[in-house]
């Protein structure tokens, strides 16, 4: 039973999505980061490089680090913030296109770390999963399809592809569950205060919520809803008559965290590894009678 | 199965167990830091040393800076620090949000005046007020009417020292 569902050959194509979606988000954040390059990164910025590297786990790179093995005197730390986050954007560019794809993966990843460690203290959730996301593409099999690598083909189906999408998607079962059982934890989450701080909190606050007090039911429900999403999303997920309605409210929950919370990128990275992972219920009728059709015909050609 | 094919499910299985007792808080466990770090330094790497605990158990207090400018003539303004952009105003907050980390705060705060003298290079002195978001829980705001409110938590000056 656990070797076809670990090793039935799977179309390399979802990962040929997943390179594309995962290299246009690190891409936006580029974007997005640009105009305080400085602030956030900058030797001299919001945190400086030596209270970063003083607090960093020694092991990690950083700037900072990279400033002092290449030489503090052989290049000017402005000049390596910058060459190196334009350099970064070459290589997320390529591997989006899929150009030597894992050596490409690989050197984002570790470039994404650079910058990840030098803003320690401000990184946030889309770039712990931006980080995930990356190192996962050197393994997959990213550069088979839609890719410059792949000459517009698409490899053929392999072992490698369904494990591949196996270890995404148990990632993404460990993430959901880890949070709806730490979440539920608390007695915020199941009081409503959870999502009334998350919605009245200066930092997250896009609108004026302060109406939701006078309905405590709603944002008690709302809390509710978030950890049943979130711990159930480990069994549901798998479970047919429920997967295509739990991945629909995963997909509600991040879009509610888009628009209600503004963390853009970490929303938008979420839906994707979600599309990249579990996509295909959405994208055909789950046990209908065309699944019937198809797995009682004496060919797969015969039914379209 | 190749068996390229075995060592990556192998590395695979490996990774996953890692990302999972990471999230079970594998550190607290008891267990002897000579397991626990190299594990936990490699996990930095690839992510699996990550809980995921996305506001969670709770969602804790924002915290926030207010700066007061002094220049050489002793005119003061009060500033504040502002991104360009939401992503670029999430890290400043998240940045913010680790003063709580009572062994970094000095340290943090350093940092901030210093980046509040090199934006207003006309400035001499300046004090980085920390201050906290006192959030009224439902029920307070409800039926007593609180409102959230910012408390000064801690001042600390900083002069430039080339002037």
């Amino acid at each position: 039973m656990l070797q076809p569902f670990f090793f039935q050959p799977l179309s390399p194509r979802t990962f040929g999505y997943y390179r594309i979606a995962i290299g246009l988000v690190a891409l936006l954040l580029c974007v997005l980061l640009y105009p305080g390059l400085y602030l956030v990164f900058g030797q001299n910025g919001l945190v400086i490089w030596d209270v970063t590297d003083a607090l960093a786990n020694p092991l990690q790179p950083t700037l900072g680090r990279l400033h002092h093995l290449i030489g503090t005197e052989t290049i000017h730390a402005d000049h390596l913030l910058y060459g190196f986050f334009w350099l970064y954007v070459l290589v997320l560019t390529l591997f989006t296109l899929g150009w030597k794809t894992p050596w490409l993966a690989g050197l984002a990843w570790l470039m994404h770390l650079t910058v990840m460690n030098t803003c320690r203290f401000g990184s946030y959730g889309v770039e712990s999963m931006l980080n995930i996301a990356l190192f996962y593409s050197i393994f997959f099999p990213c550069g088979e399809a839609l890719s410059l690598d792949s000459k517009g083909k698409t490899g053929i189906p392999s072992a490698h592809s369904r494990v591949s999408l196996r270890v995404l998607q148990i990632q993404l079962c460990i993430i959901y569950a880890a949070s709806g059982i730490e979440k539920s934890l608390g007695a915020e989450w199941w009081n409503g205060n959870a999502i009334w701080y998350s919605l009245m909190e200066e930092q997250f606050r896009q609108f004026n919520f302060s109406w939701i007090a006078r309905y405590p039911l709603l944002p008690k429900i709302m809390g509710w809803w978030t950890l049943l999403i979130e711990c159930g999303y480990i069994v549901f997920i798998w479970w047919r008559p429920t997967a295509r309605f739990w991945l629909i409210n995963v997909l509600l929950m991040h879009l509610g965290i888009f628009v209600f919370m503004g963390l853009h990128t970490f929303a938008i990275i979420m839906m994707a590894l979600n599309l990249t992972a579990f996509g295909y219920l959405l994208r055909r009728p789950v046990n209908t009678q065309t699944d019937i059709l198809a797995k009682t015909s004496l060919s797969p050609q015969l039914t379209g | 199965m190749s068996i390229k094919l075995k060592i990556f499910t192998f590395a695979a299985a490996i990774h996953l167990l890692l990302s999972v007792l990471s999230a079970a808080h594998f550190g607290e466990w008891g267990v002897d830091r000579r397991i626990v770090d190299p594990l936990y330094y490699c996990g930095e790497f690839t992510g699996s040393s990550n809980i995921y605990s996305f506001f969670a158990p709770f969602v804790g207090e924002q915290v926030s800076v207010l700066y007061t400018l002094a220049d050489s003539s002793g005119k003061q303004q009060p500033w504040m620090l502002e991104g360009p952009n939401r992503e670029i105003n999430t890290r400043i907050t998240t940045i913010y949000n680790f003063l709580n980390l009572p062994e970094g705060k000095d340290l943090f705060c350093r940092s901030f005046g210093n980046n509040a003298l090199r934006l207003n290079p006309n400035v001499t002195i300046t004090r980085v007020c920390v201050i906290q978001q006192r959030m009224p829980s439902l029920e307070m705001f409800r039926d007593s009417m609180q409102i959230p409110r910012w408390e000064p938590v801690s001042t600390h000056d900083y002069a430039r020292l080339n002037q």
